[in-house]
């Protein structure tokens, strides 16, 4: 036996229109678009530091090598600075593959 | 040699810029100091140096001394002596320094360069140390005490 | 530039005092040398020094131009006896003086010895550079 006129289609609620209220949105999108963008500038430009520390050492390096005149001190802090530089590449990846490595861990 | 672009470069420390720089004058200076030695003989060579600058607080401490230390004399007659004497000897004496010790017109003093030239080297020594001390300082942060 | 051109320049140093002692040992050794080969008696040699105008890979220095004979007329002593007496007796001795000779000896090693310190300046400055940084 059907029982007319009782059953109704209910109205559709979009899912999409709920909103959290004004004051409880987050910031706009934008910024953290331009943090994430900074920080990839940020890194490319310390990459490219680091890579004309080791270009300027190994230049100097060699034109020491084929006798031009180089002051030697110029020489040995060019490869101390460009080592220091390699170094702190090597252990911002290392902190960066231990957090990866971490979150990989994490229990979901 | 410049250092490449200095902002924001964490490796490249002023300390690291000055040692350096006071290196290369070093470097210079024992350039001069035997340039001058080797020429110890050359008939009329007059001696060459690169000496150091002086520093900038000592120049205020000269000026301050001779602004409140050396008051002239007011004179009330034009040929009353007024000017303080010390200036005047300070320059003779810096004009003696310069002027030639031997008869053949060669102004080089071996003993004299050769004191020079030991105080040129523990400056460079000590100049090395600091360099050294930095970049040794930088790469125990760097790797947090794992340098060894 | 570099300290290790710097040492060229201690090094040239070296020899040209080291040759003035050899020019000062033969005017010594020929003091008394009344006949030479080319005729007359023994001159007196002296080495001319100029400094090296510093380029980049030689930044000073000195250079011996060349060895001159000393333009003094020679001593003339009176010894009628001797074979190389001229007609009037005389016999022309070399214009070497002993306490002068001496004397540029002397210089000549201090300042020979002052290069060294100066070459060994540079070297230890050298080996000091490379132990930048070295733990």
């Amino acid at each position: 036996m059907e029982i007319k006129g009782i059953v109704r289609p209910l109205p559709r609620i979009e899912i999409n229109e709920i909103k959290p209220p004004e004051w409880l949105a987050p910031e706009s999108t934008d910024e953290s678009d331009t943090l994430r963008a900074d920080f990839g500038a940020m890194l490319r430009e310390v990459i490219g530091q680091v890579n004309d520390a080791q270009n300027h050492a190994s230049e100097l390096a060699q034109r020491f090598a084929q006798g031009e005149p180089v002051d030697e001190h110029t020489l040995v802090l060019a490869m101390e600075r460009a080592n220091l530089a390699f170094q702190l590449t090597l252990q911002v990846r290392n902190k960066v593959l231990e957090a990866y490595q971490e979150i990989m861990r994490l229990q979901v | 040699m410049e250092p490449i672009r200095a902002t924001r470069i964490f490796w490249d420390t002023p300390t690291l810029q000055t040692a350096e720089r006071a290196m290369s004058h070093a470097s210079a200076r024992h350039r001069a100091l035997a340039h001058n030695l080797a020429n110890a003989n050359t008939p009329n060579y007059q001696r060459v140096d690169v000496p150091l600058p002086t520093p900038p607080a000592e120049n205020r401490a000269v000026q301050l001394a001779r602004q409140h230390a050396i008051i002239p004399m007011r004179a009330s007659d034009p040929r009353h002596y007024t000017a303080p004497p010390e200036p005047r000897w300070r320059n003779a004496l810096e004009q003696f320094s310069n002027a030639p010790m031997r008869t053949d017109g060669n102004t080089v003093d071996p003993e004299r360069e050769m004191a020079l030239l030991a105080e040129n080297e523990l400056r460079y020594a000590m100049l090395v140390r600091i360099a050294g001390g930095q970049v040794r300082t930088l790469l125990t942060a760097i790797t947090g005490g794992q340098n060894r | 530039m570099g300290l290790i051109n710097t040492m060229r320049v201690s090094a040239s140093g070296l020899s040209a005092e080291r040759l003035r002692m050899d020019i000062i040992a033969d005017n010594l050794a020929n003091a008394n040398s009344t006949r030479t080969p080319e005729g007359g008696p023994y001159r007196r040699k002296v080495a001319i020094f100029e400094p090296i105008t510093p380029t980049a890979s030689m930044p000073g220095g000195v250079r011996v131009v060349g060895i001159a004979h000393d333009p003094t007329p020679p001593r003339l002593v009176y010894q009628p006896g001797h074979p190389d007496a001229d007609p009037n007796g005389y016999v022309a001795y070399p214009n070497v003086e002993m306490v002068h000779e001496m004397v540029d000896l002397i210089t000549a090693s201090r300042a020979y010895e002052a290069n060294i310190q100066a070459f060994n300046a540079a070297k230890n400055m050298f080996l000091r550079t490379l132990d930048i940084g070295r733990v």
